[in-house]
């Protein structure tokens, strides 16, 4: 390497190699973590993906158009008709209020780039800030070198890709870059005891709580550190001041996000962070107290306060829960907790995919070697115990247990993985490096190496190699996980051809596409709720129920239309005011998440209210317990609207060689309901793959009958 | 060539605006034979002298067409032809539902002699005719005259429709009937029973005994029944072709058992009262401008907030005597919807325009003005406006409230506190470091 040089560089003194070193890896980490996630647009285009960034690119695109206090008024009356939904009130905004802010820089430089553009590339531009925040985090836990090593790790880590590829414009794009600021600016402020630093924290923190509700967990977390750190011994001044106006700040800057309002100082999510700022005042006034009195006073004191104080607690905290000042724990949290609990309770939860637990594999999958290097750096954090390292365990600890109860929350362990994996690969390599002999070529018979240390530099150099092999697989893993399983942007898919060839299936948007020119401007259109935002934000049609579910009876009422028969679904629809219906059918194609795989889900929840008691899952299997579409089929199912809708006219279609015609493809059966008619309906357009299937309700007879 | 062209070109854009106008005076009557004219010709020429353009065919009249490139070429359907096997030219049951969709208006007489294209038609409509041969029966309610079969019916004025825009002003005076019995199909919400027969009557052959349970017995017994369809065409269906007859219009009627006389039968009064709803000359209503407001404004907003103060006023109108007059009716009502009604009121009749003011549910969403006026003769009313009503806006709240007092108390308070102590703490800094040390 030295040989090889330039000149320029070795005029350089040591420091400036290093500081250029470093320079050149954090960049290259950027631009690789920036281009890694382009996988998609560079194989489809540039386009939104999926469903919940289809709500953000139409409430970013409002943003810039309207400005920002007709955005924070926004009242939506094209979403869950008739009820609407109040914009500005529900939703997170820092992620429009960024790529507004970016939209505005540039045409301030008179860059005229698309709003859309912005919001297809945000999540990579924020994926490179992570990887700067990543290096700056692990350099004030450990060192300049497992900073490197742990940004070019969260640079491709597949866990963080999965929701941060090119058009997958979500709030944890913004989130995590965030979430490690904040932690970045606390770890800053707790070694340093700075109010500066604390507010620059609390800063963060705001801009963390204004793009996702995953602040829950950072507000849970900190405290939680600061409590460690009590229970170590460890609390001093410096952390006094750090959470003490990291708390305040915090909490009031937080509760500027009309979405949190009140939340911080009632709900009992944010119990905990209070506790602990309360117990911050206890214990800086014992210490104070402490320093004033003789031993024996102060355990007599310091006993009775403790009781008096305890009761009191008890009390009010009791009297505050019974009159509902203090929220009942919320559904979500009861499911991280106890990961069943969702599932017994509310459907709504359960049914979203990524609410449920997490799978073995999937963490080998999202985070490959990081699964085994993560013990080995939690080993040297412990060896080494700081005040910054404690935070960094416990938040790696509590995140992996999030993480199993959730999938969602693989996102949260991923940057941690990578952090303390990184520390552990950087201690390693750094330990058995000094190890390696280098100048042996020169010295040879120097001493033959120590005594009990025999083969050492053997196995230093095994162990690098070991290192290098694994650090190599890692970067082929990421790619080829990043490549095959997160750069399908799902609104556009695509499939192999029997000869090789890349089919591509763009049904969705034209079925949205056909909406949007066919339908009067103000047709409704009825849909499961996956579909609300899409329907929404391309077709631009009022729809009933979307990804926001915040209206649990609302959505039973499309699940109770769909799972009712046409008589009775009529009756719903035309008290919803419907003109059209929309379903997804995979069955010509084989595009397994379709509504009848999700059917299931519609019966729950639309049998979970009151008015839809009369809807029982039960009828919808067979005695035997099983849910099919062929003849042996619960016939309620084979006679309710979703199953009439889906498979209108399919039972004279053939789609597979040597398989009799209305063979439904996800299934693998033949259907059991082919010949029938739709009396309220009538079909009004199908895609070309059928992926997409949109009826009019038909208006009452003419003539009474 | 070409002037003449051009000005029958003219005309015929004329004859589409005047016809628009004088609504539905083309009328297309099919009888059985001929003499049907001669003999309903009181009926026939009353109709005429209202400016109705009747045009006469046989039924089965092999060049018979309602529908030509498209439009319409009547507006109005006479059927008085109950024997019809089959219709002529291109007329079929089919024809006739398709015409009544697109809003044409029919009225059927039919007999005893009724055939199956007519029931169809009834049945379509929802009206069941009984079978060929069958006719009502009423062994306690019959005309002196009758022949011994109890089939020439006096009926009851009480069992008509009250109802004057379908029958008229209320008389006392009995109508004459023979013909055939019809029952309404109990699951069509659409059709009027406007004239029933009495509690003895029943359909059934006059020549057989009975011996299965007649069709239609007593008051289910319809004699005459209407259909306004959702479109607004009106059918009426009546099952007496001799109702409409010369002879029972200028008939006198005996009660053969009460003995009761009149000098003359109900029956012209009811059929021009009949004619005239059917075809369209009382009872239509339309509506104009809908207008709504934040009251006070001109205009209407892009939304509406919760419990604004809103004007909403609609103009209905009233085709009376070939001319659109103001309506004046006192039970019109509006409603403010959003699934369920949140707002139920009558709306004011002033000159034609209904208005009302009223404050707005403090419930956000997107609401419909709905004014949805369906009275037993008029045309059905139904005008929906969609509207959204948006939440407060964040400057709309009040910035101060009075209940706040004391936090806004205790927040100065504490700063002046803070300021206060550190001007102590700074000046006796000295003090205290001494003391301590």
């Amino acid at each position: 390497m030295k040989s090889n040089a330039p000149l320029w560089l070795m005029r350089m003194s040591p420091e400036k190699q290093d500081t250029l070193l470093k320079i050149m890896v954090l960049t290259l980490g950027c631009v690789l973590s920036f281009s890694t996630r382009l996988f998609s647009v560079l194989r489809f285009e540039s386009v939104i993906h999926e469903f919940d960034p289809y709500f953000n690119y139409r409430t970013t695109r409002y943003l810039t158009e309207e400005g920002f206090y007709s955005f924070h008024n926004w009242f939506d009356d094209r979403a869950w008709y008739p009820l609407g939904r109040i914009i500005g009130g529900t939703i997170y905004p820092g992620l429009m209020v960024t790529s507004a802010a970016i939209y505005h820089f540039l045409r301030f430089f008179n860059f005229t780039i698309h709003i859309r553009e912005i919001c297809v590339f945000l999540a990579p531009l924020f994926s490179s800030f992570t990887t700067l925040v990543t290096y700056q985090l692990t350099k004030e836990l450990k060192d300049a070198g497992a900073g490197l090593v742990a940004a070019a790790m969260i640079s491709i880590v597949p866990g963080y890709i999965s929701r941060s590829v090119a058009g997958s414009y979500d709030n944890e794009g913004i989130a995590i870059f965030c979430m490690l600021l904040t932690y970045l600016l606390w770890i800053k402020s707790v070694k340093t005891g700075s109010v500066f630093w604390s507010a620059l924290c609390a800063l963060a923190y705001f801009y963390m709580v204004s793009s996702w509700g995953g602040y829950v967990f950072l507000i849970n977390l900190i405290p939680l550190h600061v409590l460690a750190l009590m229970a170590t011994g460890r609390f001093s001044h410096r952390v006094y001041v750090a959470y003490s106006s990291v708390y305040c700040l915090g909490t009031i800057l937080s509760m500027q996000i009309s979405f949190v309002g009140f939340q911080p100082v009632q709900s009992s999510e944010h119990m905990a962070a209070f506790g602990v700022f309360g117990l911050c005042q206890i214990h800086a006034f014992i210490d104070y107290v402490r320093s004033k009195l003789s031993r024996e006073q102060f355990n007599i004191l310091f006993k009775s306060a403790v009781l008096l104080f305890g009761t009191v607690a008890t009390g009010v905290g009791a009297v505050l829960t019974a009159t509902g000042k203090i929220s009942p724990w919320t559904g979500r949290f009861y499911s991280l907790l106890d990961p069943s609990y969702a599932k017994n309770n509310i459907p709504i939860i359960a049914s979203v995919s990524e609410h449920q637990p997490t799978t073995w594999s999937s963490f080998y999958f999202d985070l490959q070697m990081l699964v085994f290097m993560f013990p080995a750096g939690l080993y040297f954090c412990f060896s080494r115990l700081t005040d910054a390292n404690i935070f960094i365990i416990m938040y790696g600890v509590t995140s992996i247990y999030f993480a199993g109860v959730m999938v969602r929350l693989m996102l949260v362990l991923a940057p941690v993985m990578c952090i303390i994996a990184g520390i552990g690969i950087s201690s390693t390599l750094t330990t058995y490096m000094k190890n390696l002999d280098i100048s042996k070529k020169d010295k040879k018979p120097k001493k033959g190496g120590d005594a009990n240390y025999p083969i050492k530099n053997e196995i230093a150099t095994g162990v690098v190699v070991l290192m290098t092999a694994f650090l190599i697989s890692y970067v082929f893993h990421c790619t080829w996980v990043t490549s095959e399983a997160y750069s399908s942007p799902s609104i556009v898919l695509s499939a192999r051809a029997g000869d090789g060839g890349r089919i591509i299936f763009d049904d969705f948007r034209e079925a949205y596409y056909w909406l949007r020119h066919n339908t009067p401007e103000d047709a409704k259109v009825m849909s499961w709720w996956d579909y609300g935002y899409q329907i929404t934000a391309m077709a631009n049609r009022t729809i009933l129920v979307d990804n926001n579910t915040w209206n649990n009876t609302h959505i039973s009422r499309v699940g109770q239309a769909m799972a009712s028969t046409e008589d009775k679904a009529y009756e719903i629809m035309r008290e919803l005011d419907v003109n059209y219906v929309l379903v997804i059918f995979g069955g010509l194609t084989g595009y397994s998440s379709d509504d009848i795989n999700k059917f299931l889900w519609m019966v729950r929840i639309g049998g979970s209210t009151d008015r839809g008691a009369h809807i029982k899952e039960a009828d919808y299997y067979t005695p035997q317990g099983e849910f099919r579409v062929d003849k042996e089929g619960s016939p309620i199912l084979l006679n309710c609207l979703m199953y009439k809708m889906c498979y209108y006219r399919f039972g004279s279609v053939y789609t597979e060689a040597s398989k009799p015609t209305g063979y439904d493809r996800v299934r693998n059966t033949e259907i059991g309901n082919k010949d029938f008619q739709l009396d309220v309906l009538e079909e009004a357009y199908t895609t070309e793959h059928w992926l997409v299937r949109i009826y009019k309700v038909k208006d009452l007879e003419n003539r009474g009958n | 060539m070409a002037a003449t062209r051009a000005l029958a070109g003219f005309l015929v854009v004329l004859a589409c605006i005047f016809s628009v106008y004088a609504t539905g005076k083309k009328t297309l009557v099919l009888v059985d034979n001929w003499s049907i004219r001669e003999t309903h010709s009181i009926f026939f020429r009353s109709l005429r002298e209202r400016g109705f353009d009747l045009t006469f065919k046989t039924a089965d009249d092999a060049s018979l067409a309602l529908i030509k490139y498209g439009e319409f070429l009547y507006d109005n359907l006479v059927i008085f032809a109950p024997s019809v096997e089959e219709f002529g030219g291109s007329l079929d049951v089919t024809a006739i539902t398709n015409f009544i969709d697109g809003g044409g208006n029919v009225l059927v007489a039919a007999s005893s002699a009724i055939t199956d294209p007519i029931r169809e038609l009834g049945s379509e409509c929802g009206v069941e005719f009984d079978e060929e041969k069958t006719a009502v029966i009423d062994h306690l309610n019959y005309d002196v005259k009758d022949e011994g079969k109890h089939t020439l019916i006096v009926t009851d004025p009480n069992n008509l429709l009250e109802s004057e825009l379908l029958v008229g002003k209320k008389t006392s005076v009995p109508m004459l009937y023979r013909g055939v019995g019809m029952v309404a199909d109990v699951d069509n919400p659409l059709v009027l029973n406007v004239l029933h027969g009495s509690s003895t009557a029943y359909s059934f052959n006059p020549d057989d005994k009975v011996s299965e349970y007649p069709h239609a017995v007593g008051k289910n017994t319809l004699l005459i029944a209407a259909l306004q369809a959702r479109n607004n065409a009106r059918v009426v269906f009546v099952g007496s072709l001799d109702f409409f007859s010369d002879e029972f219009f200028t008939a006198s009627v005996q009660h053969a058992v009460t003995g009761q006389s009149h000098a003359q039968s109900a029956n012209q009064q009811v059929a021009t009262s009949l004619s005239q709803w059917v075809f369209k000359e009382k009872g239509v209503l339309k509506v104009g401008k809908v207008f709504h407001a934040k009251k006070g404004e001109k205009s209407p907003p892009e939304a509406y907030t919760i419990m604004d103060q809103v004007t909403y006023s609609i103009e209905i109108e009233e085709y009376k005597e070939g001319k659109w007059v103001p309506f004046d009716g006192k039970d019109v009502q509006l409603e403010f919807v959003r699934i369920d009604p949140f707002v139920r009121t009558f709306l004011k009749a002033k000159n034609g325009k209904f208005s009302v003011d009223f404050k707005l549910p403090d419930v956000y969403g997107v609401y419909q003005f709905l004014v949805d006026y369906n009275r037993i003769g008029y045309t059905h009313l139904f005008s929906t406006t969609q509207v959204s009503v948006r939440p407060l806006e964040h400057t709309q709240y009040e910035r101060f409230i009075s209940s706040a007092n004391p936090y806004y108390f205790s927040a100065f308070s504490m700063m002046a506190g803070v300021f206060v102590f550190s001007i102590v703490f700074l000046h006796y800094k000295e003090d205290t470091k001494a003391k301590t040390e």
